[in-house]
């Protein structure tokens, strides 16, 4: 019998339908993965079968928890399951966690919210919990707060607090979202590890069809608030009967590295093109966490690359790499303290005082992408004010000129001319990006330096955005350094990549041969850690891999 | 922590000393004749010339601001300044006793008036606020807002005078004499005494800041409301009025913490209005009535404790959200 089950689940806001009946089950044991691209119900749908939705929402159907129907069960009834029935692990562990409580109290929490347990007993229990989860020295970490956390130790803390009481159910909402590579893959081991050991029924929710790979038993494929498709997982990865189905299996990645290395190198930059960018022996640190022993903490050494026009190049490493701190120093955002930049042989930025280091006519010549289009757009401002911005800045053009230029550039980046008058938070997580691009591009730069410019996307979208780039890359013949955590991003739009590690850079080469036949252990590591490993040992069927 | 408060306590310092100078310039600029001020009603113009020369008044505004801050006026020999050790404010030209220990006598009065409406209307803007937020856009909440916005608008003086007359006049009238109208009775003497003087004040200066605080609150939870975290804390089947109380209050306090230290301030520098109907001998009638007798040792000693109050209390604010959340450390 299964240990949850929901039936023609309807959640409605303010009169309007978002998820239209939707059914699901899942037995002790086993893992479901719930897949769709963001707003396609799958978060909303659990959040309202388990009472986490705001009393605005209104939730029907059925929802049966071992065997009792809960929906419409009393506040209080409810809560008594969250948490001892039903563990919950969210996305986002620096916003979940509390802010004002240490790790420990927050794990103890979720026992003290249905027992009694003495002092010592609870102690010992989140100590348990904690080695439990793998973090290392629990007695030493139990007291601190999730800040002094890594991300991935944090969401070991949520995990923990989530299996606390022993819950027969775990619901896991894109856990591993922010996520660098390899942690991802470590909290999917440790998801898996307590799902086997302690026979829990998992509902894991992605956007990616390749993380669940490893982990799901059943896929339930949702789009716009429908099932699209629901199969065990081999099916769905062998013979996936829907068109979107294998549209987001195309976006997962799963037909290898190399091999889409290889493909995408449609256009490969010639040597024979000049240098356009020279990063020469910078380092850049800052200080310490430390205010009173004013420790210096080195965050580059010694970095040299080039990117040559007309060429994208990779920067990968994990998040405390220093790749966004590269970035920052070649858009001109900081200075090194060691070292210099400069473009088409002309040092542009070297050690000195002063945080913005480059003079306006470069500014336009270095333009930049940054990670979240939600946060990098003035969300009080129209996109065609956003967009006209740069024009008003960097040249003399009438306002009429302006306006054509601005809907030119809505085009470049194939968006509708009604985005114009829209705001922000009227667009979609894409469209804004592809404002950012616009904007970015409006100047006809000769490079971008584009940080995280797809991490926050939906896979699909990130597919679109990559797409766009590359057009735009050949259309204007600019050059772009791409930051990314993600290598299968990077396999896919880049022609060379360099590798980041601990601010030194372990690798650097043509993109083929560094995911083909990478030579430092901690590239070999990285690229072990994309998800889909079982899959990558059992090549997906050229049928699948065609559409990719 | 050590470089910072040290650096804080430099900031406070310098600050009084600013306010210093420029209460002394403003009494300087609005007493012209401060010495006929103090002289009896027909004093002969030889005697006020006499009181001016005692006092120093025709002296050099330099030579008086020296004065001031390094010896005090020569009254009865007692050299007093703010740089002597202890400091000293100078002396009450009027009073004829030193400023520091006029002030000193006053601030029972009015800390105690301060602490409890603090006290007061902090616990009920915090019920009424969560309350509010909890049920928010139900009748219970637009209730609340109501009397909140009811309470703003309705000044002290108008409201002192309104709980005077039906809380002390009326139920004496009927017998019942649960509030004294004026008088102050310290704590040490009889707690309950003092706090039955001093509850029609309290009420009064509560009143007046219920409906801020409340609102504030109100929308500081609503917005903790939305956070992940109570989601979280849902998730991990909290109660709810733990989930209130314990999560979205904490983290909804930081807005209240800084504007009620300052409110704190404000009326540690002197409560006028409410000390004046219920007949309260505070720090702020101090300042009231030297400024209107023209004693400006008590002036400028009663802004420089008001200035005081405002430093000690932006310390606190400030040390209370580190001990908070020391993540504002860095």
């Amino acid at each position: 019998m299964p240990i949850f089950s929901v039936a023609d689940l309807r959640v409605a806001f303010g009169g309007v339908d978002v998820v239209h009946g939707v059914s699901f089950s899942v037995e002790s044991g086993r893992t479901l993965a719930i897949v769709g691209e963001s707003g396609s119900g799958k978060s909303v749908s659990l959040l309202g079968a388990t009472g986490l939705l705001p009393p605005a929402a209104s939730v029907r159907g059925s929802v049966l928890h071992k065997g009792d129907e809960i929906l419409g069960l009393s506040a209080g009834d409810l809560r008594r399951r969250r948490g001892a029935d039903i563990g919950f692990v969210f996305q986002d562990p620096l916003s979940n966690l509390y802010p004002l409580k240490t790790i420990g109290q927050q794990i103890a929490e979720a026992i003290t919210a249905h027992r009694r347990v003495g002092r010592g007993e609870l102690r010992q229990r989140v100590l348990d919990l904690l080695a439990d989860v793998g973090i290392p020295d629990p007695s030493a970490r139990v007291n601190d707060y999730p800040r002094q956390f890594s991300g991935g130790m944090r969401q070991r803390v949520m995990i923990a607090a989530a299996i606390a009481l022993n819950p027969g159910l775990i619901i896991a909402d894109e856990p591993t979202t922010a996520l660098d590579v390899t942690v991802q893959a470590s909290i999917l081991d440790l998801l898996k590890r307590i799902q086997q050991d302690h026979g829990t029924a998992m509902i894991f929710v992605s956007h990616d069809l390749a993380v669940v790979s490893d982990i799901a038993d059943d896929v339930l494929v949702m789009r716009a608030g429908h099932v699209v498709e629901q199969a065990p997982a081999e099916l769905i990865y062998r013979a996936p009967r829907q068109a979107y189905t294998r549209e987001l299996l195309g976006a997962a990645r799963l037909g290898g590295l190399v091999a889409r290395a290889a493909r995408s190198s449609l256009l490969p930059a010639l040597p024979s093109m000049p240098d356009l960018l020279s990063v020469s022996a910078i380092a850049r640190s800052f200080a310490g966490r430390s205010a009173a022993g004013g420790l210096i903490r080195p965050v580059l050494t010694n970095i040299s690359f080039t990117v040559r026009e007309n060429e994208i190049v990779g920067l990968v490493g994990e998040s405390g790499s220093g790749k966004s701190t590269i970035g920052r120093l070649i858009a001109g955002l900081d200075r090194p303290d060691e070292g210099s930049i400069s473009l088409r042989e002309r040092i542009y930025s070297r050690p000195g005082v002063g945080g913005i280091a480059i003079d306006r006519k470069l500014r336009s010549d270095i333009q930049v992408i940054f990670q979240d289009p939600y946060a990098s757009l003035n969300p009080r401002r129209r996109i065609r004010s956003i967009l006209a911005e740069p024009f008003i800045i960097g040249t003399r053009l009438d306002a009429a000129a302006i306006r054509r230029r601005v809907q030119d550039l809505v085009r470049d980046v194939e968006l509708p001319d009604d985005v114009l008058d829209r705001y922000p938070a009227q667009l979609s997580g894409g469209q804004r990006q592809r404002v950012a691009i616009a904007r970015a591009i409006a100047l006809e730069p000769s490079l971008i330096v584009a940080d995280e410019p797809v991490s926050a996307l939906d896979i699909t979208t990130q597919a679109k955005i990559i797409r766009l780039l590359q057009t735009i890359r050949r259309q204007r013949g600019l050059s772009l350094l791409f930051i990314s955590h993600d290598l299968g991003v990077v396999s896919e739009l880049c022609d060379r990549v360099i590798v980041l590690e601990k601010g030194v850079i372990v690798e650097a080469g043509e993109t083929g041969r560094v995911f083909g036949a990478p030579r430092h252990p901690y590239t070999v590591r990285l690229i072990d850690a994309i998800p889909g490993k079982v899959l990558r040992r059992n090549p997906v069927p050229e049928r699948i891999a065609a559409h990719a | 922590m050590i470089r910072h408060t040290g650096g804080l306590i430099f900031r406070a310092l310098s600050t009084l000393l600013i306010v210093l100078v420029i209460a002394f310039f403003i009494t300087r600029i609005a007493y012209r004749n401060p010495a006929a001020m103090l002289a009896p009603r027909n004093a002969s113009q030889q005697a006020i010339d006499a009181i001016a020369h005692a006092l120093r008044l025709n002296e050099p505004w330099y030579l008086q601001l020296w004065y001031y801050l390094y010896r005090g006026p020569d009254i009865q020999g007692a050299p007093m300044g703010i740089a002597h050790w202890p400091p000293a404010l100078g002396y009450s030209f009027r009073k004829q006793t030193p400023v520091t220990d006029l002030i000193l006598s006053k601030v029972p009065v009015t800390l105690s008036l301060a602490l409890g409406a603090v006290v007061i209307w902090m616990t009920l803007s915090i019920l009424l606020g969560v309350i509010a937020a909890r049920r928010q856009g139900s009748w219970l909440d637009r209730l609340i807002s109501g009397f909140a916005y009811a309470s703003l608008s309705v000044p002290t003086f108008l409201s002192g005078i309104l709980i005077s007359y039906f809380l002390f006049f009326q139920l004496s009238n009927h017998g019942v004499f649960w509030f004294p109208s004026s008088g102050y009775v310290p704590l040490t003497k009889d707690p309950f005494e003092w706090a039955r003087h001093l509850a029609l004040p309290w009420l009064t200066l509560a009143l007046a800041e219920i409906g801020i605080f409340q609102q504030l609150i109100r929308a500081s939870m609503l917005e903790v409301l939305g956070e992940d975290y109570i989601r979280t804390a849902r998730a991990k089947g909290v109660p709810e009025w733990r989930v209130y109380y314990d999560h979205a209050l904490k983290a909804a306090l930081n807005p209240v913490i800084t504007l009620g230290g300052l409110e704190l301030a404000v009326i540690m520098g002197g409560a006028i209005v409410t000390e004046t109907i219920f007949g309260l001998d505070g720090v702020g009638r101090l300042a009231i009535n030297s400024a209107l007798e023209g004693d400006f040792p008590v002036v400028i000693g009663t802004t420089i404790f008001a200035a005081a109050s405002f430093v000690f209390c932006t310390f606190a604010v400030d040390i209370t959200t580190r001990w908070r959340d020391p993540a504002s450390l860095s």
